[in-house]
């Protein structure tokens, strides 16, 4: 089943007194879900472990039992039906019964259904932490450490940003409460020291004095001979480039952290200063008020974006420089006007050719027209979704009015999964595209052309229920997945459930379709969005067409 | 740059080997054209030794700035002699002494032949880590860590948050780091960490830790332990937290009708820090609810806006035993004190031009010759002003008073000195104003006159004459701001515009840190302190012996 609460959810309330406990138990009427809260790791009970029950139809509502010595946790007198089993201890993950992911098995409790003796293995929690230090050996205060994971989220193993640091005093950074699995780290400081020099206007004036200016005052009639005047290079005028753990300064070089469960891991990582550049930019249109702001994006690893800073101050009137760039390759977006949209972005290469200007972003105009059929009103109740499959940035626009809606400042080109996302049970009947490809529910966009979707809505998604079978006998913990037909071009038709301790799994809001429905034992870790991982395994499923508002229950074999 | 000077310490400081002024360089003979290396060291001010990676920087014909190498050792090259110079030096976890005085400390330098090398300290920060602890022994993640450090400002003693506060990790460990030396206070607040436990919201005995414990693990500040650090300094402070009963308190705040904007109550401790807010607040009704809370004295803070400009502040008292769910925080409408300024000027030559503004409301000083507030004797932030609607004097007034105890402040904003200020039979100059809760309070009643007195202050140490911030102390009027004064080089300043009467005269070397309007607090410098008559229309001559910093 789907855990559908977030782990915060489940932290409510006070203390509790305990309502059972793991060796009170009384001849209650009605049945029972027991069992013993394990270590994963070394398999020995768990003394101390909070575990909470609660209805699946009635999921904040708690009944709790703390282990004894033996690990053992007993809730008798429960009537018929499912629930959800969670286990919490300091030191260890929060976690359902098999938990994974946002996946896990329900109990389900009556006649014939086994729910005593279950085996809880929750897994204790690593955690890294490590030193930044400087070139000379001291800590570097402030620094921003990145955490990134990869891993297989949707079907695909991707490396992604995942949580966000400070070093304190002595340089040292925290992540705690961590899964095991394959990480990196990224730190970006700047020297403390650094220091940069400044460039303003000198003019002789006509009895040969010098004057100095900058900013944005226009260069007076007198001082027409006015040239741009720098502070001679100082050795200090140096940045420390985005550094990953390992030392290297790409993200391809980056050396992973492969963390075991339970494991605290010390990364550590030296920065090593490189002459920081300055890049003039020139502002046609500067405003006054507030002045211009130029960011700095490096994208690492699958396409995440990660901010450089740089301060930029005026010259002259028009003329900008930011300072203390590292070198690398940057999205620079220069603000003006204080308007957070109004970027100008372009790509920027910093390196030992100096600031090098590539071409500008283009952000392609996006225009779709989205109906709903039968036609109905469809104004704040969806919202039409992009998500660029590289990088899984999203675009999201609200449906407006009648349905024309515009995705402003536009897309990069790329390739996108369309969606709705909708509070009314909406799904996507048919897309079409002019100025793109559209393939399924694929959207790639290439060319320079403005792009103009035709958005057909159709209200009512279907809902599977069913039972994963091995020689006819229910198997729990299997990863049941709805593969739509073409699955390269549909990766956003997906669904997935996990069976509860019965076998039973449920699919609510499969958008109506073509399908192979799959139950695949272990398959927690299969790339399963590519369709020649799981090509093997459609023979064996049951194929299955979704219509509007259909329900359907389906026996399907466990491979 | 997005780049945060936290810790990082700004600042020179002393020049040892050098005589205060020409400090320099290579001992040759004078010669304008020669070129000049300026070099030194930097020192931790705690052990002497020389600190490598400290960041020199010299403002001199350019900006110049390098790096101590191992030995802590700098030194600038090819400076043109007469050249005044300014240095400064900086490092993180280090703080210059004087950084506290100066935004930017610096010392001017003047190049040229000389002796010696310039010795720069830095004092090194002081660390607070510990542990806390829950139930059983447990580590208790996510509780809020302050420290408090304790400050004179302007001449009072005062708690302040300097620092940022941290919360624990998963071990219960927190570390705050970036302290000058001075006096602390640490508390620390478990929050939710003692509720985020799996379970049921249906229980009827309910646990909770305290809402604040300071060190070493006492719930009011008045009983805590301070913790007195020198530079440099690593402090340990373990804190065990236990869960009490816990009860409920909820209640609504009535007679909100007749302010535009109320605020939600919160908790706050003895020094006015919220320590708890509410879970539930309807503003329209003024229900209210917090989360459960151990058994305890504690006081409510609401903040009461009458117009978008004036703020009043009201406190109650509610104990804790039992669970309290129709708790009545009554607001009243404070009280309004009419304020009368009369002057008693001689000859129209005291008469005043100029005005000043409150509120974007313009007063002429011929019509309003002093500026009046009260400030509360409970937390120094709340304070009234006198104001009249259209500039009418005849309406000036402290509006929307909350009952406490308060002092006048006076300031005379043309000549003139506060010749008396009364409140009824009470004499503000020297006694507190009680406002009673729904009573009336008299009219303030404030003399001006214009036979003020002169002094002329000549400062000497051993003989010599010499700069120092004066303090002038009235002890006829001890709840009135004590008067300082600057004097520079020569030693003297003449100051007139003063009350005539006794005073106190000091001279201080550097009157940050002393807690001037305490004067129990100045008794210690009584061997130095010089006693004065000051009469009207006379010129009282004193001098006194200069107070050094630390004595």
């Amino acid at each position: 089943m789907l855990r559908g609460f977030a782990c915060a959810a489940i932290f409510v309330g006070s203390v509790l007194a305990q309502q059972t406990g793991a060796t009170s138990a009384t001849a209650a009427p009605g049945f029972q879900i027991s069992g013993t809260v394990v270590d994963v790791v070394s398999n020995q009970p768990i003394s101390g472990a909070r575990v909470a029950i609660s209805p699946v139809t009635q999921r904040d509502a708690f009944t709790t039992a703390v282990t004894g010595d033996d690990g053992r946790f007993l809730f008798p007198g429960l009537s018929i039906g499912k629930y959800t089993l969670t286990a919490q201890r300091r030191g260890y993950i929060t976690q359902s019964f098999n938990q994974h992911g946002q996946y896990a098995s329900s109990i389900a409790v009556g006649p014939d259904l086994g729910s005593t003796n279950l085996v809880f293995a929750i897994a204790p929690e690593s955690a890294i932490s490590g030193t930044v230090t400087d070139e000379n050996g001291d800590a570097v205060r402030d620094a921003q450490v990145t955490l990134f994971q990869s891993s297989n989220g949707e079907g695909t193993v991707r490396t992604s940003r995942l949580s966000f640091a400070m070093t304190d005093d002595e340089g040292r950074y925290h992540f705690s409460h961590r899964q095991p699995g394959k990480y990196f780290i990224a730190v970006f400081a700047t020297p403390w020291y650094a220091q940069r020099p400044q460039t303003r206007m000198k003019a002789t004036n006509s009895d040969g004095s010098v004057s100095y200016f900058r900013g944005s005052t226009p260069v007076p009639d007198n001082l027409a001979n006015a040239v741009i005047d720098e502070d001679p290079p100082s050795p200090l005028d140096v940045a420390y480039p985005l550094t990953f753990y390992g030392g290297a300064t790409d993200a391809a070089g980056a050396s992973p952290i492969m963390l075991g469960k339970g494991e605290r891991i010390s990364a550590d990582i030296t920065l090593q200063p490189v002459p920081a550049f300055h890049w003039r930019v020139s502002v046609a249109d500067s405003d006054q008020t507030h002045g211009v702001f130029v960011s700095l994006e490096q994208k690492v690893f699958d396409g995440t974006p990660l901010s450089i800073p740089t301060s930029s101050s005026p010259i002259h009137d028009g003329l900008w420089e930011a300072t203390g760039i590292p070198p690398g390759h940057y999205t620079a977006s220069v603000y003006t006007g204080g308007n957070a949209d109004q970027a100008e972005k372009q790509e920027v290469v910093v390196g030992e050719s100096g600031v090098v200007e590539k071409a500008g972003v283009a952000a392609l105009p996006l225009v779709a027209a989205v109906s709903l059929q039968p036609p109905a009103q469809l104004s704040g109740q969806a919202s039409l979704q992009l998500r660029d499959i590289k990088t899984n940035q999203v675009f999201a626009e609200p449906v407006k009015g009648k349905g024309d809606i515009e995705f402003k400042p536009g897309i990069p080109r790329g390739r996108y999964e369309v969606s709705v996302f909708s509070t009314s049970d909406m799904f996507i009947q048919s897309v079409q595209a002019t100025g793109a490809r559209m393939t399924g529910r694929t959207l790639d966009v290439k060319g320079a052309a403005p792009v103009r979707l035709s958005v057909v809505l159709g209200q009512g998604r279907g809902e599977i229920s069913g039972v994963a079978l091995r020689n006819d006998k229910p198997v729990a913990g299997v990863m049941v997945l709805l593969v739509p037909a073409d699955p390269e071009n549909n990766r956003v038709l997906f669904r997935r459930d996990q069976s509860d301790s019965d076998g039973t799994f449920r699919i609510s809001f499969a958008a109506p379709g073509r399908y192979t429905l799959l139950a695949i034992e272990n398959g927690w870790d299969l790339e399963w969005a590519n369709p020649a991982v799981i090509a093997k395994f459609m023979a064996q499923g049951e194929p299955l067409t979704v219509e509007s508002k259909g329900k359907y229950s389906v026996k399907v074999k466990v491979q | 740059m997005v780049r945060s000077h936290r810790g990082i310490a700004l600042l020179l400081t002393t020049l040892a080997a050098c005589s205060s002024l020409a400090c320099a360089v290579q001992n040759n003979a004078e010669n304008p054209d020669r070129l000049y290396t300026l070099e030194g060291t930097v020192v931790n001010a705690e052990t002497g030794r020389p600190i490598p990676h400290a960041l020199v920087r010299l403002l001199a014909q350019s900006r110049l700035a390098v790096l101590t190498g191992p030995q802590g050792e700098f030194s600038f090259d090819k400076l043109a002699m007469g050249t005044a110079a300014m240095v400064s030096v900086e490092k993180p976890g280090f703080f210059a002494p004087g950084a506290e005085r100066y935004s930017f400390p610096q010392r001017s330098v003047k190049i040229g032949p000389g002796t010696g090398k310039l010795i720069l300290k830095l004092e090194p920060e002081c660390v607070i880590a510990g542990e806390v602890m829950g139930d059983g022994g447990e580590p208790l993640e996510g509780a809020a860590v302050e420290v408090l450090e304790e400050r004179v400002i302007s001449g009072r003693r005062e708690l302040m948050q300097t620092r940022n506060g941290v919360r624990t990790d998963e071990d219960g460990l927190f570390r705050i780091a970036g302290l000058r030396s001075g006096r602390y206070f640490v508390s620390v607040a478990a929050g939710d960490a003692g509720r985020r436990v799996l379970g049921a919201r249906s229980s009827n005995v309910i646990q909770a830790y305290p809402l604040v414990s300071y060190f070493p693990g006492v719930t009011d500040i008045a009983s805590a332990t301070p913790i007195d650090l020198v530079a440099g300094q690593r402090m340990h402070a373990p804190f065990s937290l236990a869960q009490a009963t816990a009860f409920k308190l909820a209640g609504t705040i009535t007679g909100m009708a007749d302010f535009k904007e109320v605020s939600a109550p919160m908790i706050v401790d003895a020094i006015g820090h919220p320590i708890a807010n509410v879970t539930r607040w309807d503003e329209q009704t003024g229900a209210f609810e917090f989360p459960p809370i151990p058994s305890g004295v504690y006081t409510l803070l609401v903040t009461a806006m009458m117009d978008d400009k004036h703020p009043s502040w009201r406190r109650q008292s509610v104990t804790l035993s039992q669970n309290v769910s129709g708790f009545n925080f009554a607001l009243h409408p404070g009280v309004t004190i009419p304020v009368s300024v009369q002057t008693y000027f001689s000859d129209r030559q005291g008469q005043c031009s100029g005005s000043f503004q409150i509120n974007q409301t313009t007063y002429e000083c011929a019509k309003f010759p002093a500026m009046v507030s009260l400030v509360s004797m409970e937390a120094q932030h709340e304070a009234f002003q006198a104001e009249a609607e259209n500039a009418d004097p005849s309406a000036y007034a402290l509006r929307a008073v909350t009952p406490g105890r308060y002092h006048i402040y006076i300031n005379p904003m043309g000549p003139g000195y506060v010749r008396s200020a009364r409140c009824g039979s009470t004499d503000l100059l020297r006694e507190e104003l009680i406002v009673p809760a729904g009573g009336d309070v008299q009219p303030i009643e404030i003399v001006l006159g214009d036979k003020d007195a002169k002094v002329k202050v000549h400062v000497q140490a051993d003989g010599i004459p010499e700069q120092a911030r004066i303090l002038l102390v009235p002890e006829f009027a001890p709840y009135q701001r004590p008067t300082t004064l600057d004097i520079w080089m020569n030693g003297d300043r003449e100051y007139g515009g003063l009350a005539p009467g006794d005073y106190k005269v000091l001279a201080f070397e550097s009157i940050e840190g002393i807690e001037y309007e305490n004067p129990e607090a100045l008794e210690k410098y009584s061997a130095k302190t010089a006693r004065i008559t000051l009469s009207p229309q006379g010129t009282t001559s004193v001098t006194v012996q200069l107070i050094r910093e630390g004595e």
